[in-house]
Order: structure tokens, then C-alpha cells, then sequence
């Protein structure tokens, strides 16, 4: 079953009271309570690997329900963990494995 | 509207009365009347109370109460005899009005103010006292110190993280030093457990603002509302949200002012808005993060032209439902401003019987020379409007609105535990309960379902 939301659901914690018997039924209580639903399902969903130089980061598929997201849709938090080439061969990047290095990390504008 | 006695309703009913005035001054031993009452320490020596404005700003979160201005007689020059002995800047006035043969118990407040200064007038005969609102209160600088202690800058954020109601609360106590007598606090409380229920804004400060500036721009105007004055002189809030039709008046050829002295009033147009832009999610950069256009496809389709009003929120949320709450503040600004609503623009004459009416009130107007365009026919009958401006002319006896027509909405209650199905409930109970509806929208009996206020 595909669920398509039209804005994206935030959490609101709207309290039993609102809700009580013999008050005014309002659209914006059950549009609150449908977006929190909508946040539970859709909740931030975190992807995380290593890559070495001249690799590129593939787009993820949600675990959930195997939705392939798009670029526009991520946002990339990364750093550096070793200046070894781990991914390739597991040694030295150079002989005599610098302490310091540059990198460059390029990211496209979605 | 104003709160008033059984007796002062009455008395005011009455088409042929005699309004009293009375203007009192807290420490003072002298209050100014307009009419020699028998009061000890009333003096009628007011001279004339100049007209006093009320006007709104609903679309930019604000309202503007005029200066309240009387020019009270120095009769025998005792009140400047009272000047070396007492000051009068600053303090705090009320006026208030009954009629003639009432207890003075009985009379309602017109205005709650401080005085401003007490200027000599008529050829150092008389002192004008002006009064404002506590407004100015509002000017103040607020969230001067960031999390950390030091003074709120780029470097030094100071973080505001809850209901925005209760922010505007926190504002008027903890920045502002008010009182809970200052504001409208039990109004403000419903809201925020009520109609706004969920609602939460996170605020990163970089920059202290001015809390008129940020109570407008940054709580009103997002929540689609605005702050004014009321009679009490207390800090006071309208919101747009749907509520029941309560008219509080009748607006009909007992009250409504004509020829020969004054015009028939004159429908207007109001500007037209049937597109919304929210933008929020504001980071640390300045920039927004997100941004819902909404658009009122009805007046659209109906108009074919387009008017915007744009919203930037430093506060609101993608993650706390800004989507949610955007989406329906756009809508009720649909309702009032999208479809070229009625406007009547200060122009809406009342006699003195209507001095009770506030701004936010819902009033009923009958009026068989006004155009209604919804039935195409000449006269409107007890249509619902709403009072944006109003203006007090105390010697004409006069009160002048600006009317907004009103949008109303047939209203549902949630049912308690054990209330029968749709099918099966009571007539008085299919009026007043909501039910769940098939995906046609009607009841398994084939009636039309409810809508959601």
C-alpha cells in the first residue's frame, strides 16, 4: 500500500483535553492527529557507510517501505575516520601514513 | 464586548438618555465628570473628551488604541493648586459612563490608561489630559541575555523553545514585568489549550527585539490573530479561528445612523488574499528552510486574479507541524479575506447604544439600503459581520465602526461515551454531535455528513 503525504508531518502533542466530550469538533485537532500519525510513519530515517577517495555516495532505499530517495530529500553529515585506505586494500594511503591531510568532499547542490 | 450590568443594558436600550462621564484618577482625591452627579469629590468640570480611536491591523498582528484627550475646566484654579502636592503623569485613569438617575456601581469602563501629560489649553484655563494605552509598555528591548549569560548577539543565541501562547505570556511577565491583571490572561490560556492545542515554536535570538515588534510579527500574524487594547486596559487577543456565530448586537434602524446627518453606509470591497506563503524553518544562516504556498481555488477560479500575503516565522517548525499550522491559518485568512468580503471602512454610524461594542465582536446588521450581492437583492438582513475599527465621538454620542462580513460555521461537538450511532441517535443529538461519514460524505442513512469547524 503507497502512502503519499501533500506536506510533510511534524509532531504535535495535543493533549486529551482538547479532545474532550462536548467540545467543538475541529479540523485543525484532526489535522494534527493525522500528522503525527503521518510522523510515525515516516519518521527521519539515518544511512551510514564509508567511502574512500573517488567513490560515490549511492542514493539510500528507505529500510521501511523501499522508497528511493532522492538527493533534494538528504541531508549529508560526514567526517573523516582514518586517513588509511580501508575500503581498498586496508593499507597506507602513502607510505608513512600522514596524521594530517586535506580532503575535499564534493557535493552537488540538489 | 464590554461587560455590562442588567441595569446599564437597560438604561441604555433606551433611545432618549443622558450619558455621564466620569473620569478618575488613581491617588487623586478629585474625579472630573461631565454632569454634576452629587458625588462628594466629583467635580463636573470636564470641558470636552476628544474623539477616541480604536483601529486594527489584523493582517500585521496589531491594533492601535488612540489617545484618550479631556480638557477638564481649572475651575478656580484648584487643580493647579494640586500640582505641587500631587503628580499626574503616570498614573493610572479610567473612564467610564452610565446615565443619569444610575449607580455609579452600575457603570461600565470606556478606558484604562496611564496619563501621558497634562497640557494647559484654552488660554491656561484648562489642563488636557492625555491618556494612552499600556501599549508603550510594548516598546521595550526583550531577550537582552542569551542561554549563556552574556548579552544576545550572533555569538551569545538565546533559545525560546514552547507554545506560542505561552511565550506571549512570558513575554508580558518575565520581560515585560506585567502583571496577570495586565492581560487578558484567562482569554490567551483558552486559546492555547483549546483552538492552538500542540502548537510549538523553537526561536534561536541573535538579535534582541522590540516585544511589540516580535509579539506581532513573530507570534500574532504566524497564529492569524492580533493583539489590542481592551477596555480594561489590559493587553487583549483576536484570533481568526472559526468560532460561533455569538452576535453580541443588532445593528438596525434603531441604532443605525442616516440621513439627514449621516450617510447611508457604503459597502466596500476587501483586499482580496487567496494566496498564502509561509516560510519557516529559519536557520542559523537566516534563511528559511521551507516554504507552503497555499492557494484558495475557489476565489481563484471565481476572480481570476490574485492577492498575497506573505509570512515569515522565525519560530514555526516543519518537525512541530508548521506544515499543519500554516496550512490553517492560510485557510481562515481564505475565509475572511478570500471572496472580496463586505467591508463597511469607518464608515458605519451608531448611535451612543453601541459604545459597548469591542473590536472582535460579532454584530448582526439589518439594513434594507444596503446591497446583498450573495441573494442579488436590495437590503441585507441580520448578516454577521465582525468589528475591525472603532471611534468614540463622546459629544456627538456617535460610534463609528469599521465592519468586516463575517463568515460563519455550522458547529459540531465531540460526543461523550454511549451516544447512539448516526443512524439510530436522537434529532437533538444529530444536531449537536459530529459522526464519522462514508467516503461519499453522507451518513448510512443518506444525509449529508457534517463538516469539521
Amino acid at each position: 500500500m503507497t502512502i503519499s503525504f501533500t506536506t510533510q508531518p511534524g509532531f504535535a502533542d495535543l493533549p486529551n483535553t482538547a479532545l474532550a466530550p462536548e467540545n467543538v469538533s475541529l479540523g485543525v485537532h484532526v489535522a494534527r492527529i493525522a500528522s503525527n500519525a503521518g510522523f510515525g510513519i515516516s519518521r527521519l530515517e539515518v544511512f551510514i557507510g564509508n567511502y574512500a577517495n573517488g567513490e560515490t555516495v549511492p542514493l539510500p532505499v528507505s529500510l521501511i517501505d523501499g522508497y528511493q530517495y532522492s538527493l533534494d530529500e538528504l541531508t549529508f553529515i560526514w567526517g573523516i575516520q582514518t586517513s588509511v585506505d580501508v575500503p581498498r586494500t586496508g593499507l597506507p594511503a602513502r607510505i608513512r601514513c600522514s596524521i594530517a591531510l586535506g580532503s575535499s568532499i564534493r557535493q552537488p547542490e540538489p | 464586548m464590554i461587560q455590562a450590568s442588567s441595569q446599564f443594558t437597560a438604561a441604555n436600550a433606551i433611545l432618549r438618555k443622558e450619558p455621564i462621564f466620569l473620569l478618575t484618577i488613581a491617588g487623586y482625591s478629585r474625579a472630573f465628570t461631565n454632569k454634576n452627579t452629587g458625588v462628594y469629590g466629583q467635580f463636573d468640570w470636564i470641558v470636552d473628551i476628544a474623539d477616541l480611536a480604536n483601529s486594527v491591523s489584523d493582517m500585521d498582528g496589531g491594533a492601535d488604541l488612540g489617545q484618550l484627550v479631556v480638557s477638564v475646566q481649572d475651575f478656580q484654579g484648584l487643580i493647579t493648586a494640586d500640582f505641587p502636592g500631587f503628580v499626574f503623569e503616570g498614573k493610572q485613569v479610567t473612564l467610564s459612563t452610565g446615565f443619569v438617575g444610575m449607580a455609579q456601581a452600575n457603570f461600565v469602563t470606556l478606558f484604562t490608561g496611564v496619563i501621558d501629560n497634562v497640557a494647559s489649553s484654552n488660554e491656561n484655563t484648562s489642563y488636557d489630559f492625555t491618556c494612552t494605552d499600556n501599549t508603550l509598555r510594548l516598546s521595550q528591548v526583550i531577550y537582552t541575555v542569551a542561554d549563556n549569560g552574556n548579552a544576545t548577539d550572533q555569538d551569545n543565541i538565546r533559545t525560546l523553545n514552547g507554545h506560542p501562547l505561552d511565550i506571549l505570556m512570558a513575554i508580558f511577565t518575565n520581560e515585560l514585568g506585567l502583571t496577570t491583571a495586565d492581560f487578558n490572561q484567562a482569554k490567551i490560556i483558552s486559546y492555547r489549550d483549546n483552538y492552538f492545542a500542540g502548537a510549538q515554536f523553537v526561536f534561536l535570538i541573535d538579535s534582541p527585539p522590540a516585544a511589540k515588534d516580535f509579539i506581532e510579527q513573530e507570534l500574532m500574524k504566524t497564529l492569524g490573530g492580533y493583539l489590542w487594547t481592551n477596555s480594561l486596559g489590559q493587553l487583549d487577543v483576536n484570533f481568526f479561528s472559526v468560532r460561533p456565530a455569538v452576535i453580541s448586537m443588532t445593528l438596525d434602524a434603531n441604532n443605525t445612523l442616516g440621513h439627514p446627518d449621516y450617510s447611508i453606509p457604503v459597502a466596500s470591497q476587501a483586499d482580496l488574499i487567496n494566496t498564502m506563503s509561509f516560510r519557516f524553518d529559519k536557520s542559523s544562516s537566516g534563511d528559511f528552510n521551507a516554504e507552503r504556498v497555499e492557494e484558495y481555488d475557489v476565489s481563484i477560479a471565481k476572480y481570476g486574479q490574485f492577492g498575497q500575503q506573505v509570512v515569515e516565522s522565525q519560530g514555526m517548525r516543519a518537525g512541530l507541524q508548521g506544515y499543519v499550522l500554516g496550512i490553517e491559518t492560510s485557510r481562515l485568512i481564505f475565509l475572511r479575506y478570500g471572496l472580496k468580503q463586505l467591508k463597511f471602512d469607518a464608515n458605519f454610524n451608531c448611535d451612543w447604544t453601541t459604545c459597548v461594542l469591542e473590536i472582535g465582536d460579532l454584530v448582526a446588521v439589518t439594513n434594507p439600503f444596503i446591497p446583498d450581492r450573495t441573494l442579488g437583492v436590495m437590503g441585507v438582513q441580520a448578516k454577521a459581520f465582525e468589528v475591525l475599527d472603532r471611534s468614540l465621538s463622546f459629544d456627538k454620542g456617535v460610534v463609528t465602526l469599521t465592519l468586516i462580513e463575517f463568515t460563519a460555521f455550522p458547529f459540531s461537538y465531540i460526543a461523550p461515551n454511549g451516544k447512539a450511532p448516526y443512524a439510530s441517535a436522537s434529532g437533538a443529538d444529530r444536531a449537536r454531535y459530529m459522526y464519522l461519514c462514508n467516503d461519499t460524505d453522507t451518513y448510512s442513512t443518506g444525509a449529508a455528513a457534517k463538516t469539521l469547524g
